[in-house]
């Protein structure tokens, strides 16, 4: 062989190999051959968020006692400084960078701005206080206009006034009540309830879901642009549409309506199960949805609609936005992954 | 050749729209994010034979599930195992009422037999099944189960991801195959409304749609196929959760690696050879789920196709049988196809990667094209033996994928 020849066979060999080059260090000197983290405890909980806090604070509580103020670093690692109070006190106006934690109640002013706080008591907050997060152990009140930066949650009852934005995620033990104006991403209370509405008191029950056995024959299949159902009408299985679909009011679905295209709701309608919609789902009002509501689009709640029931918890999820009218209830879990509110 | 061509430029441009439609567009999400205190009742089906190494990983994982346990029924399937296996069940069935063993010992073995008695024990019309090598996180089972609250979906199917990818250059190739499978190709075929396909395993069906077609069919050994083909033309959909992650172990050994692909490949083809002609006259197919559909159910014939096609190219080319400008037209065809259709899989590999946060083992990548290689090996003589299965109507044996786990 010549040596042009050779060179050149050389050369392309050096060609090939040159794209491999990378990979050989990688699996000579491994630095990324961990497999793709998967949480093996992980489980869905609409609370995580504020019981993550009360763990990494709650330690903090006890040695610190009755000796309040106790500034000190958080831990070597994330050096969050922070204040224990017996009870917390921040005045109108006031500007508070640290990390707040207190073994009683708290009452804060008008205008504040606050960092984290925890409280083991209840919270009661003045207009336009802001917080980057909140957690209490009692019940919580925030005024008009307050901001969440991340997310408020408490093991109780929670009072939102009026056009509050309540960062990733607001969640309660028990009641959460939101005023007008609200916005959100996150919702969890047992219920959620917006205006007027009278919490688990003044509305019927919507009649229990029917989970588990479906098959073939409970689905009746409309394979139509659009199907509208008429007034008062009484439909006893699972309903899939390829289009819209328009269900006339005062009408009764005992199973789940799925559809392709959007599905309005007209006054009254009952559905016993889940409304799942690859578009938008518009409720008129005073509807009572047993089952959970899954939109690929929009969702709007008219006034006067219940969704889920007592001793119970459903979800409404949107990839779009959720408009919440007044005097909705909500058992369960309302989350909207392009924000939503409080008409 | 203009055929193989067209066939050939089809799947390229599949593989480079569901990348971008990944990449790009927004998800549609599945039903992970409903929290309903209405669980459907489960029943959890795992196949076993011979699996003394994992049996107790598979099991204690599903008892650590958050899933209520009075709407949980679990079933392993004791199919002939010679070894402990049955020895370990009964010490969970003893300990866990909701543990039901199946133990097998007549009749032919082989998953989808096994699967067939499984089900007339069953108790609830939700099935999931999980191989039994995998390790579902806690939540895995209601991630997966509220997929039924749809009345259209008939089978959901969750993500496999490979746990001991240290072992070797094998299970890192297999890592980023995989990547590339879920996060991009099943995830987009989700978004865009195609075919996502049911694997067989993190995955789950309703059981009175199974038994209305009479069960799995022994014959077959790509049962999670057969599964979806029949589910799409009856009208049902099938569900894909991207989020929804469980740790396998993938095959360390070449020759591991080789059997399984190769039985995926003859079962694959069984099930084409039985569909293809099905699909096209299916009234709850749209057009382009049905191309979708006949993409993926001829997607084992590419490899052999493109290694005939680049062996014919290079004999036409040698033989001084294509003229001139007909050289040029071909060799601009061919370098093209090479950038953008025969790399395709590769970009989606990549997008899926990077999707993933993987950073350095993206440099892998190029290691893929001999893998791809080894598996056309692989995927012809599953073909083959497809063929042969067809025409001596003979009936194939199940070959389990061999355990690693210590």
């Amino acid at each position: 062989m010549s040596l042009e020849a050779l060179v050149l066979l050389v050369a392309f060999l050096g060609l090939l190999a040159l794209p491999l080059m990378p990979g050989f260090r990688e699996l000579w000197r491994p630095r990324d051959n961990q497999p793709i983290d998967i949480d093996p405890n992980a489980t869905a909980n609409p609370r995580e968020a504020g019981l993550s806090f009360r763990q990494l604070v709650r330690p903090l509580l006890a040695p610190a006692g009755a000796a309040a103020p106790a500034p000190s670093p958080l831990d070597a690692a994330r050096p969050t400084p922070y204040e224990v109070h017996q009870d917390l006190r921040v005045p109108p106006d006031a500007r508070r960078p640290v990390r707040l934690l207190a073994l009683g109640g708290a009452e804060i002013g008008d205008r504040a701005d606050l960092a984290d706080v925890y409280v083991d008591g209840p919270v009661r907050a003045g207009a336009d206080v802001r917080f980057s997060a909140l957690a209490a152990e009692g019940d919580l009140t925030l005024g008009a206009r307050c901001v969440v930066e991340e997310w408020v949650d408490t093991e109780t009852t929670a009072w939102i006034g009026p056009g509050c934005e309540l960062g990733r995620s607001a969640s309660a033990g028990r009641e959460l009540h939101l005023g007008a104006g609200c916005v959100f991403r996150r919702l969890w209370g047992l219920p959620i309830s917006t205006e007027t509405a009278a919490a688990g008191e003044a509305m019927p029950e919507a009649a229990p879901g029917r989970p588990g056995l479906r098959t073939i024959d409970d689905v009746v299949v409309w394979a139509g642009r659009r199907l509208t159902l008429p007034a008062g009408l009484v439909l006893e299985r699972d309903l899939v549409v390829y289009g819209e679909v328009e269900v006339g009011a005062g009408s009764v679905i005992r199973g789940t309506i799925k559809a392709h295209g959007a599905i309005q709701l007209a006054e009254g309608v009952q559905v016993d199960a889940n409304l799942i919609c690859r578009r938008d789902v518009r409720i008129a009002g005073g509807a009572r949805i047993g089952g959970n509501v899954v939109a690929e689009g929009d969702v709007f709640i008219g006034p006067g609609t219940q969704i889920g029931q007592k001793d119970g918890f459903k979800s409404v999820y949107a990839t779009g936005r959720v408009t919440l009218s007044a005097d909705v209830l909500v058992f369960g879990r309302v989350v909207a992954e392009r924000g939503g509110s409080v008409a | 050749m203009v055929v193989l061509a067209v066939v050939m430029l089809l799947y390229a441009i599949r593989h480079l729209v569901l990348t971008v439609a990944r990449a790009a567009a927004r998800q549609r999400p599945c039903y992970q994010d409903v929290l309903d205190s209405e669980c459907p009742p489960i029943t959890v089906l795992i196949p076993m034979h011979n699996e003394e190494a994992v049996a107790d990983g598979v099991l204690a994982a599903l008892i650590r599930s958050d899933y209520p346990k009075d709407k949980l029924e679990i079933i392993p399937i004791d199919d002939h195992s010679q070894d402990g296996t049955a020895e370990i069940l009964q010490r969970y069935s003893a300990a866990y009422p909701f543990i039901k063993p199946l133990h097998r010992r007549a009749g032919p073995r082989g998953k989808p037999s096994g699967l067939n008695d499984a089900l007339a024990l069953a108790s609830h019309e939700i099935i999931l099944v999980f191989d039994a090598d995998y390790q579902p996180s806690r939540d895995l089972v209601r991630e997966l189960a509220m997929a039924f609250i749809d009345p259209e979906v008939g089978a959901v199917m969750g993500r496999v991801v490979p746990k001991n990818t240290a072992a070797g250059l094998l299970t890192r190739l297999l890592e980023l195959e995989r990547s590339g499978g879920y996060q991009v190709d099943q995830q987009a075929r989700y978004t865009l409304d195609l075919v996502p396909q049911y694997g067989g395993t993190v995955g789950g069906f309703r059981r009175s749609v199974v038994l209305s077609w009479g069960g799995f069919d022994p014959r077959v050994l790509a049962e999670d196929t057969d599964l979806t083909f029949r589910m799409y033309t009856r009208g049902w959909k099938v569900a894909y959760a991207n989020r929804a992650e469980c740790y396998e172990e993938a095959p360390e050994t070449w020759d591991v690696r080789f059997r399984q692909l190769r039985r995926w490949a003859r079962g694959h083809t069984q099930v084409m050879l039985r569909q293809w002609l099905l699909l096209p006259r299916s009234p709850y197919l749209s057009p382009r789920q049905k191309l979708d559909a006949m993409l993926l159910l001829g997607i084992y014939l590419v490899p052999p196709l493109l290694m005939s096609g680049l062996a014919a190219s290079l004999i036409l080319f040698l033989t001084g049988s294509i003229p001139a400008w007909e050289t040029i037209v071909l060799s601009f065809a061919m370098v093209s196809y090479n950038a953008f259709g025969n790399f395709a899989p590769f970009y989606q590999v990549a997008a899926a990667g990077l999707l993933d946060g993987m950073r350095e083992r993206l440099q892998l990548l190029p290691f893929l094209f001999f893998m791809y290689l080894y598996n056309s090996w692989a995927v012809t003589s599953g073909i083959v033996d497809a063929l042969v299965d067809l025409g001596q109507k003979r009936m194939p044996t199940w070959d389990k994928t061999k355990r690693f786990r210590q």
